[in-house]
């Protein structure tokens, strides 16, 4: 249920940025508004990416918050007419976006016992794993999109590339022992 | 987040490695390699394995033991790593990543505060540079020693007018001093180099040209080898006989200089936006361009007369009392005497004009009588035969070579120079390889010789009647490789492919054709000029271009590609390209302009306006849906953000030309509203905002 909260209130926080959003036009707005989304969903990713290093609890409402702003930020673009189905797959911005996506969306299901349950799912854990995958490509999909600022960017790659890092030294570390 | 009580750690982690190498193994059959793809293989065999486990099935465990696993993954990696190694370039071109340096490079120069911009400059003319500098309340900028004060036309935003002085700045930088604080930015500056232009024959044997950037006339002997070369006023653009003097005109100058033998020229002013000159008798016609709209001047001995014009002028000619005028934006030809006529529409604009016995001759890329801009992207060019009396077009034919740089007749005959298939058409219709490459200028002269020009490479050469090469003489004499490249790339700029077709098919001049044309969008689109695009990566409305070699590759595919082979003709072409200074607007010099950019930039402002096309470069190279503008257009048509500098002389507007007029692309073609807040303006303002876009 809170996990169903988490994933509302992601989508929802999302909304609320960008029904708020005011570039000074009708058409600057409506970009800015996209922006904002996105922005969203990246924070939250790094937020509960960050989390899982130190407070394992914490991480499941932020990564499903993440998924919620992931959702309504494909769901805006298309509603503005970004993206085609066939752009999805053609354009390297748009296939990032959409993967990064769907593993989120993926994760958000195997996050529920229940779904994990009755499909009878071995290990899923290796799943979670992806959500690096994820997060790299997000960095992709930002850094071919020509309204993100660079400093954004710059940020939003060095947080990645610094959890992905410690990650691989302790896993590193566990191996050795 | 590691591995459940349930599960050792170290046996999760030979199921992790081991569903890495099976997702690799499942990659490397993927049809098209991308990064994505690794990632959906990952998510399949991890949920392949993750089902069979649920069900039962021990071995999805992947529990080997260590050396076994080891050994595994390294045979079942093999063709993942030769597929890698086979496709990585693809790999780096299918994520975009190829072109995605030029295109951070230029926003980060653009976010970098203070900036300018254009990044270029070229040392042969007066140019304007936008400088953005938060904050500031003066800014002054220093070039090579010499300082300027920029002008405050807003909060933080200034502009800063470069004028030619006595020397070429010889600097790749410029400071600009920020209430004081030095910042220095590059600048790319463009010396001035030879460029022989418009040839004609001159009535005392020999032949005249100019040379625009380099400011000389050139009075070219019919004796092989011999070119005097007078300095005149800036931007000298035709130069024709009077008697015994020479007239010149100039872009950049406001007077016209009679050059004659003994003495100082003598100068008579007839006001800035010169852009061409034809002698008639003893009437000189002179077309102009400005703030007071596109004209015509008349003088002779008797006092000047004026005729203004419907649309901008690049060419006059004048003969037996007939005057006729051709303009680029129009795609089309207008006559002043005997009686005014309207338009003549060829549907491409002239790229040359000759008369020939009663006639006049046109070279159009691709002749539309109809008026009909519509899509083509293979140009088939003709010779279209105008009975000027009668104002109408009487034929075409088409022609034995390709990218006519200019026609001249000879008692019937036509002598044309084909810059693009290098070749040249002599009397007779003998035709000839032309001893210099780009050949732009051709004209009989005394004795039985031709001359031959090419702007591109700064020659003049002499052919006997044979079509012999007798000298050749280089202009610009040995020059630094830099100017080679320049030179290598105007050369491919104007080559023509094997459709016959060259880059300056559509974009004479490296401007607009002012049409419409299918270059691989399936739509057409019309032309946009390539001046001035340094510093603005992604190329062309849909920024499908990342850089401009990529050009090039249109060249060699599309086009059909190049019979002569050139190492480094991307790049050279890529350098050509970035070193053009912006279309010529002659509504940004004058000195009271600034009257017009402070309140203009006040309602650009209030529109809203710099969300998008914020200075100093007037666009945020960033693109929005199609869709977004223009409701009926289908979803995913991404449209780039066109700089605004010069805007006022690129016309047609928006991605398919729909706008004839600034005003027009928010008055009629804004059906939402939505492009900028100009709807929201007072009338006034919204003045005062077209205005401002005209003087950019
Ligand atoms: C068949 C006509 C045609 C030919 C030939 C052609 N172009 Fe273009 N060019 C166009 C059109 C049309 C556009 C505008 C396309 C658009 O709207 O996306 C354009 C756009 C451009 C731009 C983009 C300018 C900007 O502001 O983004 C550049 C640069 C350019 N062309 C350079 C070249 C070069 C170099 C060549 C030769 C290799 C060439 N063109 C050959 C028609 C042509
Ligand atoms: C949301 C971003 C955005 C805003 C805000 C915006 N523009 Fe534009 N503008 C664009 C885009 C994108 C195009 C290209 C449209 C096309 O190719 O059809 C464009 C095209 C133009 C053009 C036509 C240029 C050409 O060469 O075709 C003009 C003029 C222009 N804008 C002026 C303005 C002015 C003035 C304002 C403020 C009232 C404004 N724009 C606000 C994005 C914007």
């Amino acid at each position: 249920m809170s996990g169903l909260f988490a994933l509302l209130a992601g989508g929802a926080a999302a909304l609320a940025l960008a029904l708020t959003a005011d570039a000074g036009s009708p058409a600057a707005t409506l970009a800015l508004a996209l922006g904002r989304t996105g922005w969203l969903a990246a924070v939250l990713l790094v937020a509960s990416l960050t989390v899982s290093l130190v407070a394992r609890r914490a991480r499941r409402p932020l990564g499903l918050a993440a998924a919620g702003a992931a959702a309504l930020h494909a769901g805006w673009s298309v509603a503005q007419g970004w993206v085609t189905p066939a752009a999805l797959i053609t354009e390297p911005q748009l296939r990032s976006g959409a993967t990064a996506l769907a593993i989120l969306l993926l994760l958000t299901l195997t996050s529920w016992p229940s779904v994990v349950a009755s499909l009878r799912l071995g290990h899923w854990r290796p799943l979670h794993r992806a959500s690096y995958a994820a997060a790299a490509l997000v960095v992709h999909h930002v850094a071919l999109s020509s309204r993100a600022p660079l400093w954004g960017l710059a940020a939003l790659a060095g947080a990645i590339a610094s959890l992905l890092a410690i990650r691989v030294v302790r896993g590193v570390r566990r191996t050795a022992r | 987040m590691q591995a459940s009580p349930a599960q050792p750690g170290r046996r999760a982690r030979h199921a992790q490695a081991g569903a890495v190498v099976l997702a690799g193994l499942l990659w490397a059959f993927f049809p098209i390699p991308t990064f994505s793809a690794l990632i959906w293989a990952y998510l399949v065999v991890v949920l392949a394995l993750g089902l069979a486990r649920g069900r039962g099935h021990r071995w999805a465990d992947l529990a080997l033991p260590w050396p076994w696993a080891l050994g595994l993954g390294l045979v079942l990696s093999l063709p993942a790593a030769v597929y890698l190694a086979r496709t990585g370039r693809r790999l780096w071109a299918n994520d975009q990543l190829e072109g995605l340096r030029p295109v951070l490079q230029d926003r980060l120069r653009l976010t970098r505060d203070p900036q300018l911009h254009p990044p270029v400059l070229a040392a042969d003319r007066p140019q304007v540079f936008w400088i953005r500098a938060a904050g500031a309340r003066a800014v002054s900028v220093e070039l090579d020693g010499a300082g300027f004060d920029a002008s405050r036309i807003a909060d933080g935003v200034f502009r800063w007018v470069w004028r030619p002085g006595d020397s070429v700045p010889t600097s790749e930088e410029v400071v600009l001093r920020v209430d004081g604080e030095p910042s220095t930015r590059a600048l790319t500056v463009v010396p001035p180099r030879a460029r022989p232009t418009a040839l004609a024959a001159d009535p005392e044997g020999g032949a005249l040209a100019v040379s625009e950037e380099t400011d000389e006339l050139l009075l070219i002997g019919s004796v092989p080898g011999v070119v005097e070369r007078i300095t005149v006023g800036d931007g000298p653009l035709r130069a024709a006989r009077v008697g015994d003097a020479v007239v010149v005109a100039h872009r950049g100058e406001p007077a016209l200089w009679w050059v004659e033998r003994e003495g100082p020229p003598r100068r008579i002013a007839v006001g800035t936006g010169q852009r061409d000159l034809a002698v008639d008798g003893d009437t000189v016609w002179v077309a102009r361009t400005g703030t007071a709209g596109p004209g015509l001047l008349a003088l002779d001995p008797g006092g000047r007369r004026w005729w203004p014009l419907e649309a901008e002028p690049e060419r006059v000619l004048a003969r037996d009392g007939q005057v006729v005028v051709a303009s680029r934006v129009a795609r089309g030809l207008f006559r002043v005497a005997p009686e005014p006529a309207p338009r003549l529409a060829l549907g491409r604009p002239a790229t040359a004009l000759a008369w020939r016995g009663a006639e006049l001759v046109a070279a159009v890329s691709d002749l539309r009588p109809e008026d009909d801009a519509g899509p083509n992207h293979q140009v088939a060019e003709q010779l279209v035969r105008v009975d000027v009396a009668r104002w109408r077009v009487r034929g075409a034919d088409a022609t034995a070579g390709a990218g006519v740089g200019q026609l001249a007749a000879m008692q019937g005959d036509l002598l044309i120079a084909f810059t693009g298939s290098g070749t040249l058409q002599l009397a007779e219709g003998r035709r000839v390889a032309s001893p210099i490459p780009a050949p732009d200028g051709l004209v009989a002269v005394a004795g039985g010789r031709y001359v031959v020009t090419s702007a591109a490479t700064g020659q003049v050469a002499w052919l006997d009647r044979e079509g012999r090469a007798l000298a050749t003489v280089a202009l610009g004499g040995e020059e630094p490789p830099e100017i080679e490249l320049l030179r290598a790339g105007e050369r491919a700029f104007t080559e023509a492919t094997r459709s016959g077709t060259s880059c300056a098919s559509c974009h004479p001049g490296a401007d607009s054709d002012h049409a419409l044309h299918d270059i691989g969008h399936g739509v057409p689109r019309p032309t946009l000029s390539v001046r001035g695009v340094a510093g603005t990566a992604p190329f062309l409305r849909g920024a499908s271009y990342p850089d401009l070699s990529g050009l090039d590759h249109f060249a060699a595919t599309i086009l059909g590609g190049y019979d002569r082979a050139l190492p480094n003709r991307a790049a050279a072409l890529s350098a050509y390209v970035l070193s053009l200074p912006l279309a010529e607007n002659p509504r940004r010099l004058p000195a009271d302009v600034e009257d017009t950019l402070v309140p203009g930039y006040r309602a650009f402002q209030r529109a809203g306006c710099p969300a998008c096309h914020p200075p100093p470069a007037f666009t945020d190279l960033a693109q929005i849906p199609a869709q977004v503008l223009f409701p009926e257009q289908p979803p995913g048509v991404l449209l780039d953000t066109p700089s605004l500098l010069s805007v006022s002389v690129t016309a047609p507007y928006l991605f398919d030309g729909r706008a004839p007029t600034l005003a027009s692309v928010f008055e009629a073609h804004d059906p939402g509203e939505r492009h900028g807040a100009f709807h929201r303006l007072e009338p006034s303002a919204q003045a005062d905002l077209l205005r401002f876009l005209e003087a950019l």
